[in-house]
């Protein structure tokens, strides 16, 4: 042990007063790459995970401009409906001016059906008369938010339960209130839509004369306010319809919470009779369900790229020996694994779907091996004498540690069912995946529990893996966005299983590999 | 100036101060980084990279220990992150000791050796071994903490410090050989 101190002792104080020379430019040198080095700052940022944040912004910013620019387009659209409603309007005017009111109920209802909704802004008399009748035939009227009861008695039906039970509280407090209402032929009623939240949407000025009248915005930020006043044309049990038109017209449709004040004049008196909270939701057109749509998502043709993070899990079995086993299973930990592929795909008019194409995949695995009690001797012998100068043993522990991979080439042949509307396709697929090649690299534990080198299809060796792992399956959704004309953007969950084991059949211990990854890449409209 | 004086300077950036830094370490560092590097151009690499280092952490000096015992942390530091790292992250293959019997060179044999000639030993080594070697004997770190270092086991990094031994041994015992 001395001789180690003073070995060591030497080598320190030779070592520590070691000063050779610096080359004379080095100092000129450091100041350059100083001044170069300083964008490596924004380097060091710029790393995976910088990269999967900024990768998870920029998605939710696409998202939210898409969305976006759909509720701009769908916007755009309305305004251009209700211009050429508009503009139609204007055009029938001279004819409605004088025409019975049966007429303009057709004719409104025919204008209805072509364009909603109906804009009602600079009408006249007869114009609004007509809006009145429209709104009173609203075709596509998705609620009645109050009905007349055989005793005259004014009502709510409402979609959502809650929303019903808050406006029979909302009514028996009217009635409360001692309000008859009175719904009768020429009774003027006056609906005031108010909303409750912060919107900043201004409201259409609609007509001030006329029997669609007395429409008023307010400025209050909290509260917005617009009445209309609808006088009931004929007798009916019906009810009054108030549809999505009346509350999009309002200004109201992006406010949270909408109520309705239900007033009816009659001989110039006004008696309130309730209020209604309607429900917004029921008021907003659903999103499109994927349905099969033959122009959208049948009779093309695709080639997808993609790349996947595959996670792994890896079935042992074993005849023999479950020491052997369980030995196996310690010395090896999946690390990570991913795939990549190229797929073609054509789908029918029907919807069915057939695909075939290329898939690479990679798993790795780290392996580690520990052998105690190992002595080793190491002998110094003078070659001229023969003398052994020194001898020193070494017992210790033996380690080692390897990563290994296992890589496939695969060619999976798939069959699905595709829908989708114009910007979001579905597919969901299932089918067989035959291997072409497969070969590994790198260590495993013998049956002698000692490390040894994983060959790939040799013969002769008795611990080989496969070069072909036979067939599997595979099942998968995917969910693709339109992102042009060309180009869709491919997001598939998909399940990965080998009925094949990759190891040799003359072995005992068997190993299988089960995949769930998701691809993501891009599709490329043929 | 004191280096105290030198070090508020540069941490004010002044060039000037910086550049006398270098001019005072540079020499013995370059001696480090020697020791660690594979050729005389990683050396300087890893010499230039850690005065970066230094210059732009200077204001986290506190003032404690020498200043020449932090600036050689920080090369010691830059050249294992340079050499080791990646190398043990990925595969790990060698032997641990318990226990080793004295061997049975004489001072004499070595004692004569310049310090060209025990570089050029050092550099002979195999890259694990050079670098608890170094770490142990010429920086004086524990094995703990020559471990945590380089993400080994305390137990391999003594038995990697033996077989350096050993090694250095054979080579001095081969040097008298060719002398004689």
């Amino acid at each position: 042990m001395n001789n180690n101190k003073e070995f060591d002792q030497f080598f320190n104080q030779q070592l520590n007063a070691y000063t050779p020379d610096v080359p004379l430019d080095a100092w000129d040198k450091l100041v350059a790459a100083q001044k170069k080095d300083k964008p490596k700052v924004i380097a060091w940022w710029f790393n995976k995970y910088t990269m999967l944040l900024m990768l998870t912004i920029a998605s939710g910013t696409a998202g939210t401009l898409l969305t976006n620019k759909k509720a701009s387009t769908i916007s755009n659209t309305k305004s251009q409906l209700n211009k050429n409603t508009g503009e139609k309007n204007s055009n029938k005017q001279s004819q409605l001016n004088n025409t019975t009111l049966t007429n303009n109920i057709q004719q409104a209802a025919t204008l209805n059906k072509k364009a909603q909704p109906l804009q009602l802004q600079k009408n006249t008399a007869t114009n609004t008369q007509q809006a009145v009748i429209v709104n009173n035939k609203i075709v596509n009227s998705s609620i009645n938010i109050i009905t007349k009861s055989a005793s005259g008695k004014l009502y709510m039906q409402a979609n959502s339960s809650s929303i019903a039970k808050q406006n029979k509280r909302l009514v028996q407090k009217a009635k409360s209130n001692n309000t008859t209402p009175h719904t009768n032929v020429n009774d003027n009623i006056k609906v005031q839509f108010k909303v409750s939240n912060t919107y900043t949407k201004a409201i259409n000025n609609t007509a001030t004369t006329g029997k669609y009248k007395n429409d008023k915005k307010s400025s209050n930020t909290n509260q917005i306010e617009t009445v209309r006043n609808i006088t009931i044309n004929e007798t009916s049990n019906k009810g009054l319809h108030i549809g999505i038109e009346d509350v999009e017209q309002t200004g109201f449709e992006r406010a949270n919470k909408l109520y309705a004040t239900i007033q009816t004049i009659t001989s110039n008196e006004l008696t309130k009779t309730g209020i209604v909270l309607i429900n917004k939701a029921a008021l907003r057109s659903s999103p499109d369900c994927p349905t099969v749509e033959k122009n959208a998502a049948g009779n093309k043709k695709y080639i997808s790229i993609y790349a996947s993070p595959d996670f792994v899990t890896k079935k042992y079995s074993d005849t023999g020996s479950s020491t052997f086993l369980n030995k196996r299973k310690e010395s090896t930990q999946i690390i990570s694994a991913f795939s990549a592929g190229v797929n073609y795909t054509n789908v029918f008019a029907n919807g069915v779907s057939i695909s075939a194409g290329l898939h690479y995949s990679q798993i790795n695995e780290k392996f580690s091996f520990v052998q105690s009690n190992i002595v080793q001797l190491t002998y110094a012998i003078n070659p001229t004498t023969g003398d052994t100068i020194s001898i020193s043993s070494i017992t210790g522990t033996r380690y080692k540690t390897t990563i290994n991979r296992y890589r496939t080439i695969d060619m999976p042949l798939l069959i699905g069912y595709e829908m989708g509307n114009t910007n979001w396709h579905v597919n969901i697929h299932a089918g067989a995946v035959v291997n072409m090649y497969s070969w590994q690299k790198g260590d495993a534990l013998d049956v002698n529990l000692k490390p040894i080198s994983i060959t790939t299809g040799i013969a002769t060796d008795a611990y080989k893996y496969k070069t072909n792992i036979g067939v599997g399956i595979m099942l998968g959704a995917s969910v693709f966005y339109k992102l042009n004309e060309k180009l869709h953007l491919m997001v598939a969950p998909f399940y990965r299983y080998n009925f094949s084991p990759i190891s040799n059949a003359t072995l005992s211990l068997q190993e299988r590999f089960s995949t769930i990854g998701v691809k993501l890449g891009l599709r490329i409209d043929l | 100036m004191t280096d105290e004086h030198l070090i508020l300077a540069c941490i004010q950036q002044h060039a000037a101060s910086q550049k006398e830094v270098f001019i005072r370490y540079s020499s013995k560092m370059l001696g480090v980084c020697n020791r660690y590097a594979r050729n005389t151009a990683d050396a300087q690499d890893i010499l230039q990279e850690a005065f970066i280092k230094v210059f732009n952490k200077i204001h986290q000096y506190k003032f404690e220990g020498s200043f020449e015992g932090w600036v050689r942390k920080i090369v010691v530091n830059t050249a294992l992150k340079k050499y080791t790292l990646n190398r043990y992250k990925h595969e790990i293959n060698g032997y641990e000791v318990k226990e080793q019997d004295e061997t049975t060179i004489e001072p004499s044999s070595y004692s004569h050796l310049s310090q060209k000639e025990i570089m050029a030993l050092i550099n002979k080594l195999p890259e694990g071994y050079k670098l608890v070697f170094n770490l142990y004997v010429i920086e004086g770190y524990p094995h703990e903490e020559i471990a945590t270092m380089l993400g080994i086991q305390p137990s391999t990094s003594r038995s990697q410090l033996v077989k350096a031994r050993n090694m250095l041994q054979k080579q001095i015992i081969d040097i008298q050989k060719i002398v004689a």
